[in-house]
Formats: structure tokens, sequence, C-alpha cells
């Protein structure tokens, strides 16, 4: 069945399409963000309803309403000499030869002709768009007020760094373990993530309830180890850990000094004596800056130029290292190896934080052993192209709080800016997930494959996640009307077209059930391809 | 009078024949089902609304409509569609539209 809207009665590309609708068609029925398709005379048009609007044929309508408590004028007049109109924003074609059926649907470059007829679009044509759960694609959510589902393929979504936004409480945790759990499931991407808040590892809370939800570790115990740096707190909340990380003065750098500058409220002349005592004392420069006098330390420093107060201020500002207890003067065992040994079992590790929630450990545990991680995948990655070999599996990372790494001050020196920018060279991603995107530096915002955002409302904010996407003010007013929680926009390369949707349900028993299922349909599908490659 | 189609052979037209009615033909009214089958297209009210006429055309147009719908099963159905047909062909006349459905019930 088709379900016939009108016919279109003005089109512009740029400013979308006028629909006339039929009387029949209730205007109550039209709502903003419903899918609809055009019937064009070679292909057929893919579009989002944007504005809905009453029109009358003569003013005077207006002026002096017809008596519409008499049933049979108000039938008369509807749609006739009063009629509703909506407004069409058209978003992809769907070709209608067999070929172009393959390529699935394009980027609108042309408008339907005058009096084409409009449909709500149908079942088939939101799987052809939205796509259907499948070995490769996974269920996120469902686009606003429909049944569908909103696939997305994952293979894909990681090929790039990809960022999830949104205020503070409006879904950002439940939809990044969704997708995480997906990931697991249905790419060949592991994950390093950097749990700030204990979210993700073995179970997560759910705001506005004691119960708690499911962690990836519960998804897949071979798949995922859960690292900690505070392992008392991990068995307060008994969680099953499999690697205390422990980090050695020895390991940190005066870069990592350098991007933690505002947050340990240090000089630029600090951080340039940090460079300085590296260069004099090696790698014991921290070890020796806190342990010696203030008086030895002059001795041994002296014939450089640093001064009195930029030593004391750096002195001040390592202390903090004494606070953090898995900050040890000698690390008992390396823990990027242990990390790359995991990843490279693929074996997804999550990084829990214990009690130690300040940005500061968090930045400089998550910027420290990134580095080295990604040094690593560099390294391989171009001996795997020089010998022709397999490249290293895709990594994603996962961090937190992104805009204190990714803020234009210290994007070029963290090695995030890098992997943003650097991309899928060396099979290294981020997955960034933030609440003041407006604070990331632009060209890392620019390079980021696919965004999805929950509700903001700082003008900044969406101005900073929206910059160069094509019909900008239409999605603004999407994205201000989200509801504050559970709905979520989602646009960029892993989905042909802006879609505002509601993340699927996570949490109770079927939500889980709907999981294995999904997880199950996977795996047997892929024993039956073994099976048929085995024996032909 | 007013003409309002003419029928070709078999085919009813709701338009005006090229020649005008013979002088001294008979005039005989219309069966309830020569008027029902001649009303399952509403494109004559056309010549009716533009016609000017003696009369005033919406009592006309109201009379001939109620008429009509007497032959169908479903009149109101019928007055439905030929008030929307008016609706289209009056789109600029607001206060005549208003006039015949008034007139209509």
């Amino acid at each position: 069945m088709t379900d016939r809207l009108g016919i279109v009665t003005s089109a512009s590309l740029d400013k979308g399409i006028e629909v006339r609708l039929d009387s029949p068609v209730a205007v109550e029925d039209m709502v903003v963000g419903r899918y609809v398709t055009i019937e064009g005379q070679k292909r057929r048009f893919f579009g989002m309803i944007t504005d809905v609007s009453l029109g009358v044929t003569d003013p005077r309508l207006t002026i002096t309403p017809p008596d519409v408590a008499d049933p049979f004028i108000a039938e008369v007049l509807a749609g006739t000499s009063a009629f509703g109109t909506i407004h069409v924003l058209p978003m992809l074609t769907i070709g209608g030869d067999a070929e172009s059926l393959l390529e699935g649907s394009q980027p609108v470059k042309t408008i339907p002709g005058h009096f084409r007829v409009v449909n709500l679009a149908s079942e088939q044509d939101m799987e052809m768009v939205f796509g259907k759960e499948d070995k490769e694609r996974f269920w996120v959510g469902n686009p606003l007020d429909m049944e569908n589902k909103l696939c997305l393929n994952l293979e894909e979504f990681v090929k790039r760094s990809n960022g999830i936004f949104g205020k503070s409480g409006t879904g950002k945790t439940f939809l990044t373990r969704i997708l995480l759990i997906g990931m697991l499931q249905k790419s060949k991407a592991v994950n390093l993530i950097f749990d700030m808040h204990n979210e993700y590892g073995w179970e997560g809370s759910s705001e506005g309830s004691t119960a708690k939800v499911k962690g990836l570790k519960q998804w897949g115990q071979s798949r995922v180890a859960i690292f900690t740096l505070d392992i008392e707190n991990s068995k307060t909340r008994k969680v099953p850990t499999d690697f205390t990380v422990q980090i050695g003065y020895d390991e940190i750098t005066p870069e990592d000094i350098s991007i933690l500058r505002s947050t340990l409220n240090i000089t630029d002349l600090a951080v340039e004596a940090a460079y300085q005592a590296h260069r004099r004392f090696g790698k014991s420069w921290i070890r020796q800056i806190l342990e010696l006098s203030d008086e030895e330390l002059e001795e041994k420093l002296k014939g450089t130029n640093i001064h009195e107060g930029s030593l004391q201020s750096l002195k001040r500002g390592l202390r903090i290292f004494e606070r953090l207890s898995f900050v040890v003067p000698q690390a008992p065992e390396d823990a990027v190896k242990h990390i790359l040994d995991h990843l490279d079992r693929g074996v997804s590790v999550v990084l829990e934080f214990g009690r130690y929630r300040e940005i500061s450990a968090y930045m400089l545990v998550a910027n420290m052993l990134s580095r080295r991680i990604y040094a690593q995948y560099q390294d391989r990655s171009e001996k795997a192209r020089a010998n022709d070999t397999a490249l290293p599996q895709p990594l994603v990372i996962t961090i937190e709080e992104a805009h204190k790494f990714l803020n234009p001050e210290v994007a070029g020196k963290t090695i995030f800016g890098t992997i943003a920018r650097e991309m899928r060279k060396y099979n290294v991603s981020l997955l960034v997930i933030d609440q003041r995107p407006s604070g990331i530096d632009e060209e890392v915002m620019s390079q980021m494959g696919t965004k999805i955002t929950c509700l903001l409302d700082n003008e900044r904010d969406i101005d900073s996640v929206l910059a160069g996407v094509s019909g900008k003010s239409e999605l603004k007013s999407v994205l201000a009307r989200l509801a504050p929680k559970r709905q979520a926009l989602i646009f960029g390369h892993a989905v042909p077209m802006p879609v505002a949707f509601q993340p699927r349900e996570y949490g109770s028993a079927q939500s889980y059930k709907d999981f294995v299922a999904a997880a199950g349909s996977a795996t047997e599908e892929q024993a039956e391809k073994d099976i048929e490659e085995l024996w032909g | 009078m007013v003409v309002v189609g003419h029928k070709d052979g078999d085919r009813l037209c709701h338009y005006l024949p090229p020649n005008p009615a013979r002088i001294h033909s008979f005039v005989y009214l219309c069966a309830p089902g020569e008027v029902q089958k001649f009303s399952q297209s509403l494109d004559f009210l056309s010549i009716l609304v533009n016609t000017r006429l003696p009369v005033p055309a919406d009592e006309l147009i109201a009379a001939a409509l109620r008429r009509m719908s007497r032959a169908h099963e479903d009149g109101r159905n019928f007055l439905v569609a030929a008030g929307k047909e008016l609706a289209t062909l009056l789109s600029n006349q607001y206060d005549t539209l208003k006039s015949i459905l008034g007139r209509l019930k």
C-alpha cells in the first residue's frame, strides 16, 4: 500500500520542496521529521518533512471564515479552498534501474518535476536507506517516531575518528556503551577505553535508579580485559580485573607535563624547565627533582638557565604524582606492553580510573599510554606496508572529556590531535566523548567521520558540531528540539543522511536478549560461511 | 434553458455540442438513470459557473445539484464531490462559493 500524501507544487534544490496535501490527508498527521518519497520521472527522491503549514486559495477565507460548524461545508473546503502544505527537504535519490538499486542511495543533486506524487516512505524504502540488521550492520536505535531500525555499518564507522556529543545527562554514556558492544560484536576493531567514571568495564550505573547495567566484560569475557589504576577501588566494587596499571616516574616525559600545563597550573617557563631538566638528568628527571633538596638541585642544574621560580613552579606541579598512588618511582611491569599484548590477541582493554577521577590523572595516563601504543602501531603498520604483510588490527581509542585534550591550545601537542588528523593511516582511530564540543580544535572536529550528538543548547556547541554540514539550519532546529534524554542526531560518514533517532533500549532483560540474538545470528552466519568456504 | 452537455453516439460529453439543438426538436425530461450517469463527471459545472443567466447562477447551480443528488444512492457524497469541484472553479470567488454551499444542504 502506498500512502499518498499529495503532489509537488514547487521545488528548489536549495530551499526544498513544497507539497500540497491531498484532501483526505490530515495535516495533523504530518509530523516534522517524518520521511517521504517522491516519485520522480527517472528516480525516486527520499526526503524529510521539515515544515508543515496551512494555505488558502482566497485570502477572504481567512478574513470571513466559513461556518465550520457545518460538517458539509468543512468537508467541502478541506483540501480545496483551504489546504495543508508540507515542506520537504530532499536528501537522497534512489535510482529506478537495477544498477542504481545495487549502488544504493545517492546524495540528492536534482529535484522532482511539477506535480509528482509524494508518498510516505514505505518499510522497504526505509530499510534501503537505514539498513537492516545483519552481520556487519548493528542496530543502534530507531529513527524518531518510527518502527524501523537504524543500523550502522560498524566496519565503516571505525575507519574514521568519530565523536559523541551532548550535554551532561543526555545519555552519552549509554549510547557509547551500546556502540562499544556493537563494535565488540560486529567489527574487527579492538577497543582501548579510558574509562574515567568506571562505567564501561564490568557494570555501569543508570541515572535515576540504583539498577546496574552490564558493562562490556559481561558481554565478552574472553574478548574484554579490565585494567585498573586503583585496585582497591575495583575490589570494593567487586570488579574482576585483569591487570593493575602502574606508571613509573621514568616513563613520564616533559611532553606529558606540557599538556598538563593548565590543569597543573604551572607556567610556560616551568614547562621549559622540565625540558631542560630532562636533558640534564635523562629518564630520572622527575625523581631527581622531587627527591633532591633545593640546594642539591641548584648545584646539579648549574649551567642551565632555569630560573629559581620556574623550578619551584615545576616542582609544585610535579608533587601531584605523590598524590596519585599509581605513579611509582619504578613500575614493576610495563603497562603498555600488557595492553598491546591484549590488543594483539583481539582483546579489548577497558582502563578504569577508580577514585582518580581528576582530569590531570586522566590526561596524563590517557595521553602517555596512547602515545606509546600509537608509536607501536605506526611502526608495525609501516613495517607491514614495506613487507606487504597484514596491517595490525584496527584500534579504536575511546576518550572522555575530549575538549581537555583536543582544545586548540594542546591539540597540537597531544597524541590525540595527531590520531584525529592522521586518521586511518596507521589503523588507529578515536571515539571522542564530550560535552563541550566548542572547546575542541576546529581542525580536529572537521576530520571526524561520524558525529552523534544528543541535546546541546549552547549556541557555540551546536555551531561547532554542525560546522560544514549541508542543511545546517534545518538540522539546528532538529537538534534544538531533541528530548533531553535518549534522543540523538547522527550524521556523517556512516549514515547516508542525517537522522534523528532514539537509541535502542539498554538495561532491561529484553534489551539484553536482543543483543544476544544479534550477536548469535552474526556468529551463526559466520559459522555457515566458514563451513561453506571449507567444503566449497 | 442552458445546454450543459450532449451525447455523441454512446458517449456522454460534458461540453457543448458543435451545433445548437435544432429548432422545433422535442424536449424531454431526463430519466433518473441518465441524470446519474451524466453526473458521474462534474465537468459541466464550469459551463454553469461561466454562463450569463437571467437568474442568479448560485441559485440555479444549487438547485440543479440538489436535484441531481437525488438520483444518486449516496446523495451527500455526490454533493461533497460537487462542492469540491466548485471550490476549485470558484477559487477566487469565495462569496459565490459560500452562497452555493449554503444552499446545497
